[in-house]
Parts: C-alpha cells; structure tokens; sequence
C-alpha cells in the first residue's frame, strides 16, 4: 500500500500511471517511483516523483506524458 | 514568454535515481528525472517558461552541470509531445480549426497518427511530426520548426564538448580551428 501524494493534483496523476498498468512505489528517493507495465528486458525507465514540486500541475503533466509515451501501458 | 518542455540526457557513474532525486529536486525546480535507461542514462525532463529555447536549455544546461558537475551531459532529447490546444497555440490556431485539420475536413488531409494518450479524451502528437507536416503540407513552417537546427547543434557541441577531454593537445587545436570564430565570441 503507497502512502498518497501531498499534491492533489500529483496525486491524480499517479492514479492515472495506476488505471494504465503502472506500479508506483511510494518511500523512495524525494518520495516515489513510477514503474511502466513493460517487461525487465523493453521498459520505460522508472520516473522519480518529487514530493514538494514547485508546480504541482506541471509535475502532474509530467506525469501524464510519460504515460502517454510508454508503448506498453493498458489501454 | 513562451513555455517550452524539454530532456537532457546524461550519465552519472556510482549514482542510482533514488539519490539522484535527492540532489536534483533540492536545487532544481520544474523538472523530473528518470531512468536508468538501457545504456545507464538518466534523463531530466524540464519544463521552463522563457523567452527563447536557446536561453531555456542554456539556463538548464548550466543548472545540471552546477548541481552535478562530475556528470557527462550527452544531449538533449527530441521527443517533445504535443496535444491538440497545444498544436493550436503553437501553430496560432483555434482549436476548432487544428481538430478540422487532424480529422481531414479541413487541409490536405493525411495529419500525422497520434503517438499516444494522455488520458481517454487526450492525444498527443510528436512535434516534429506534427512541425514537418505543417511545413511540407500548408507551407507553414513553425516556430519550433525553426529550432531543429539549432538542437541538432546543440547536441554536436555537447559529443564534442564530450570528446575534447579525451582529445591531446594537436587534437584540440586541430578541432579550434575548425570551430567558427562568431562562437568563441559569443
């Protein structure tokens, strides 16, 4: 069980990585990592979540593009 | 002021993303670090509102390279994602008429696939597909198009910036010479 964002709008964002397959741990470096649905050999490299971001809505679309390029999410 | 979005590349021996993270997030603002890739890379991924991409990018550059000065910057991606308002404001559109042109009731037709999804209702587009398109198609070359000469240079000085440590003196002269006098200059 991750802890949840302090950023609402982060926080949605992570929801959004969960609905396509992502695993996100949180605890981890500034507070978590995004992990893509691919396998261990063709993956998207992990994200780092930063837990105090000085624009929660671009971390949140930060969030969002990595989604949007990782080949191997749910649809 | 325009906003502009984009990655820098780099490696940094002996450090892994969790304390990375540390150090990067504490002094670098707007940003957010991924990887390790295949090759061992990390990739930093800025968001910055400037005026110009050439001060946006510097700024960055020079903001990785304080923060990390041991790290190899090795370039900077070229994967920039648009959506549909994103397209209409870069191309000085409503969003009526770039959702016309995507659909093919408008224009030539034969708009660019979609490279993925942000959410149900959002696609998003490569830019430089989208920037080709718009050039070869309507004859409109776009702002950012105009941008991918200067990246590709950007990217050669950072190989050569890269190179030249490992490089002897006569190398290094050799290469001075080649490198046009408005740059050192500048």
């Amino acid at each position: 069980m991750r802890s949840k964002h302090p950023k609402k709008q982060v926080e949605a964002a992570l929801k959004r990585a969960e609905q396509a397959g992502f695993r996100v741990e949180s605890g981890r470096g500034h507070w978590g990592v995004i992990y893509c649905p691919g396998r261990e050999v063709a993956k998207c490299p992990p994200f780092s979540v930063n837990g105090t971001p000085s624009s929660p809505d671009n971390e949140a679309k930060r969030i969002d593009r990595s989604i949007a390029r990782c080949p191997h999410k749910t649809p | 002021m325009n906003d502009y979005n984009f990655t820098l590349r780099f490696l940094s021996p002996g450090r892994d993303l969790d304390a990375l993270s540390l150090e990067l997030y504490e002094r670098i603002d707007d940003a957010s670090l991924m990887g390790p890739d295949d090759d061992g890379s990390f990739l930093l991924e800025f968001d910055r509102r400037s005026s110009s991409l050439p001060l946006a990018l510097g700024a960055a550059f020079e903001e990785l390279r304080s923060v990390l000065p041991e790290a190899q910057i090795l370039r900077v991606e070229d994967d920039d994602l648009a959506t549909m308002a994103d397209i209409a404001a870069r191309a000085g559109r409503s969003a009526e008429s770039v959702r016309l042109l995507v659909a093919g009731k408008r224009g030539p037709g034969g708009f660019p696939p979609a490279s993925g999804r942000v959410d149900a209702r959002t696609k998003v587009w490569r830019w430089s597909d989208v920037a080709e398109w718009f050039a070869d198609q309507l004859g409109q070359p776009l702002a950012d198009t105009a941008d991918s000469g200067f990246l590709q240079a950007f990217n050669d000085a950072l190989e050569i910036r890269r190179l030249a440590g490992k490089l002897g003196k006569p190398e290094q002269q050799a290469l001075a010479k080649v490198l046009p006098a408005e740059l050192a200059a500048a």
